[in-house]
């Protein structure tokens, strides 16, 4: 098996982990677990679109930062608690998507092209959040920290790895180097999984934090 | 040369939006340890303001204290010294009247010796309340036995206490606060506990003198915030603190009393 299905395979277990507690938990903690079968289920469809009908999986890509953009957006809305940074977070989340949808109605071969734009503008909010949920939470017991800590940690080097693997089918750089960008990024995830689990090893045996 | 112009732009945009992700991520981390230094000052200021005021209430317990203690005193002077006092400078008075026969002078004259020693009685209780004799002369360890066997004494309570700690070598200005928390805990569970039994137990671990105090009384909620405001519990909490030491008290209804407290 290729390391990726492996990768499927964690995922899907850490899905199914979170949809044990679905509905004993709060609206963070549903959220959370959208959040984790979405990205599931696109990863899985626009890896397996070549296979299936030929098509290539750029545009996929953009349901993906839209659908992270949005879906997580609204999940630290329920966990900020300043009235600005609740402020902030609810204006991007309707100008941003509007913003992007309207590019694509303008041009729509925007939508099979590689967009850096689109993957800044859509993550660098997502690590404000992400930190400012960090501030709020100093020197006191975090809800979802390490939820927290695992997105913010992969939100900030997926960017990195995002913006350079253009670079390299620019430059068009030797397969050995995608093939070890896909790499990085599958050991990246797994980073993030093991903190999604730990997240959910500590809201499971602990009945008192309801998240 | 138009594909080599197209692809010159979009190598520019790739490490334009590099670097911009660099700078704004390098941006948000130093806004975050920015904010995230000034938030951790707030907190210690809070922490250190709720200490300051923490102590501000145990210093004004002690103080009310010493003013109910001075009352008391107050009271104890003037109704078992300074009455009698008073009854016996009377009889003094009458004794100068003329004309008295032998019985009437023999009658008073007995009456003032009664009172005097009543008085004298009375002075040397309030004096032992005060400051136990024993206390000073032979150390904190017969003075705990003493007020042990007064309690005991009672036959409605069976206090029994175990030492290990040789007193003698500890500084003596500590013994009378040891002593008072002892006091105070015994009375407490006498008068609210309606305590049976109490044990009291000094150990010394690894240098760490422990005291643990045990009674099978009523007990309380001590979890509960109004219960450790009690101006005792306060009186215990300050002393112990001057003592350099930390306490551990726990207590539930029905289940008695258990209080850990240790001292250098």
């Amino acid at each position: 098996m290729k390391p990726s299905t492996y990768l499927y395979i964690t995922s899907a277990i850490l899905c199914l982990l979170y949809l044990i507690g679905f509905f004993k938990h709060g609206k963070a903690y549903k959220i959370f677990t959208i959040y984790l079968i979405g990205v599931l289920s696109i990863d899985y469809v626009s890896s397996n679109l070549y296979s299936w009908f030929r098509i290539y999986n750029v545009f996929m890509h953009h349901f993906y930062e839209l659908f992270q953009f949005v879906i997580l957006s609204y999940f630290f809305s329920l966990l900020l608690k300043t009235r600005a940074q609740l402020f902030t977070v609810y204006i991007l989340l309707i100008v941003l998507p509007i913003f992007l949808l309207s590019r694509y109605l303008i041009n729509p071969n925007l939508f099979f092209e590689y967009n850096l734009f689109e993957t800044y503008l859509t993550t660098m909010p997502l690590i404000i959040y992400s930190s400012m949920h960090l501030y709020n939470n100093l020197g006191e017991k975090s809800e979802f920290y390490y939820g927290n800590v695992g997105l913010l940690f992969y939100l900030f080097t997926s960017t990195f790895i995002f913006l350079l693997y253009r670079l390299v089918v620019i430059f068009d750089i030797e397969d050995t180097i995608n093939d070890l960008m896909v790499n990085i990024n599958i050991t990246l995830q797994y980073i993030k999984f093991a903190f999604f689990f730990y997240q959910w090893k500590l809201i499971y045996f602990n009945k008192y934090e309801r998240n | 040369m138009n594909a080599i112009n197209l692809e010159n732009s979009e190598i520019i945009q790739g490490v334009f939006f590099i670097l911009l992700a660099f700078i704004s991520m390098f941006l948000v981390l130093i806004l975050f340890f920015y904010f995230s230094r000034k938030k951790i000052v707030q907190i210690e200021v809070d922490k250190k303001n709720l200490e300051i005021d923490h102590q501000k209430e145990l210093l004004n317990s002690v103080l009310i204290t010493q003013e109910e203690e001075r009352k008391r005193i107050a009271q104890d002077l003037h109704d078992d010294i300074s009455s009698k006092l008073n009854v016996v400078s009377l009889n003094s008075h009458l004794l100068k009247t003329p004309n008295l026969n032998e019985t009437e002078q023999l009658e008073i004259t007995n009456n003032i010796i009664e009172l005097t020693q009543k008085a004298l009685e009375n002075s040397r209780r309030i004096a032992h309340d005060l400051l136990p004799p024993v206390l000073e002369k032979f150390g904190l360890h017969a003075g705990i036995e003493e007020l042990v066997e007064e309690f005991n004494s009672t036959k409605t309570v069976k206090v029994s206490y175990e030492n290990q700690i040789d007193f003698e070598s500890y500084p003596v200005e500590k013994h009378l606060h040891i002593f008072r928390i002892l006091q105070e805990l015994l009375n407490n569970s006498l008068r609210h506990g309606k305590a049976t039994e109490i044990s009291i137990q000094f150990t010394n671990f690894d240098n760490r003198k422990t005291c643990t105090y045990i009674d099978n009384g009523l007990g309380f909620d001590s979890s509960s915030e109004e219960n450790q405001k009690g101006l005792g519990m306060k009186n215990i909490e300050s002393r112990i603190n001057f003592l350099g030491g930390d306490f551990n008290f726990t207590s539930k209804p029905n289940e008695g009393v258990k209080m850990v407290f240790n001292f250098n």
